[in-house]
């Protein structure tokens, strides 16, 4: 059993948090621009009571998530790393992990009560499982596990037979 | 005049930005080779610092100052984009000029400071023919 590398789990995060801010960025600003734009004025009077939200601070928050996701992601994938034969049913599982709670289950609540069109989550969410994958492909790419350093073995006592005390 | 100066101030951001990441992620002893590759080090491992230090420049170039601070090339230049389309190819080609030209600042700057700029590390190979001869046996026949 080797030791995970935290360091590569870092590094490799911030390649996958670059990744899926990358893709959310285009997804929102090119993709989902009109759609979102709509949405963000649909509930504007509520936020605009003492506008608590910027949109610098939204790009922000979204940032801190994506960057987030990828850390997590990236160290699911190397912690299950040994459980699965191959490398990229961990990437799969990883993904899927990052992915369920992250977009579908967080967009499923405001589909279903009619907040949100559902074309808009149907896009999102797919094409979040695609940035997600590619990006904890890429921290999965970039990941090393420590070599274990084996201690040598205990001084065994070996009792002498026979000899005076 | 003034664009190419906000460019290169940019690029030269990025080029701190990325390196000064590299530098903090480089006291990892694991990471090190990775992230400083020294002349002496496998080309394979400065293809992987290149491609990694390209991943963080484009990011940093095309989402973060094209894309969230907004300095764009045909903002700067003066001719804002009609179109999404249009939208998308200036941040596209600002991040692009952004990552590429941080990536030539540093090889700059690594001249101007005398740091090691090296494009051939290759060692020295002299080819030809050498021809050796003993003189004791040549005076020997001479003599007899």
């Amino acid at each position: 059993m080797t030791k995970v590398n935290w360091v590569r789990i870092l590094f490799g995060g911030i390649l996958a948090g670059m990744v899926i801010s990358a893709g959310d960025y285009f997804l929102r600003n090119f993709v989902l621009d009109s759609v979102w734009k709509g949405i963000v004025a649909s509930f504007k009077p509520v936020a605009t009571a003492k506008d608590p939200v910027s949109a610098t601070g939204m790009a922000v928050v979204l940032l801190i998530c994506d960057f987030l996701m990828g850390g997590v992601g990236v160290w699911i994938c190397a912690a299950s790393r040994p459980r699965f034969t191959r490398a990229g049913r961990a990437i799969w599982a990883a993904s899927l992990a990052v992915w369920l709670p992250g977009y579908l289950l967080s967009l499923l609540p405001s589909l279903i009560s009619g907040l949100l069109p559902w074309d808009f989550v149907f896009t999102l969410t797919a094409a979040g499982f695609v940035e997600v994958t590619i990006g904890i492909a890429l921290g999965a790419w970039i990941y090393r596990e420590l070599p274990q350093v084996t201690a040598p073995p205990p001084q065994v006592a070996i009792a002498s037979k026979g000899l005076p005390a | 005049m003034r664009e190419v100066g906000i460019i290169l101030i940019a690029a030269f951001a990025i080029d701190r930005i990325v390196t000064g990441i590299f530098f903090l992620l480089s006291f990892s002893p694991d990471l090190r080779s990775t992230l400083e590759p020294g002349p002496a080090d496998d080309p394979e491992q400065k293809r992987l610092y290149r491609v990694i230090y390209t991943i963080f420049a484009a990011y940093l170039g095309t989402v973060v100052f094209a894309g969230f601070m907004r300095h764009r090339l045909s903002t700067l230049i003066g001719t804002p984009p009609k179109t999404a389309w249009g939208d998308l190819l200036d941040v596209l080609v600002t991040g692009l000029l952004l990552a590429g030209g941080a990536d030539r600042l540093a090889d700059a700057l690594k001249l101007m400071t005398g740091g090691e700029v090296k494009p051939n590390q290759a060692p020295i190979e002299i080819t030809g023919k050498v021809v050796l001869e003993q003189s004791g046996r040549a005076d020997a026949a001479h003599a007899g």
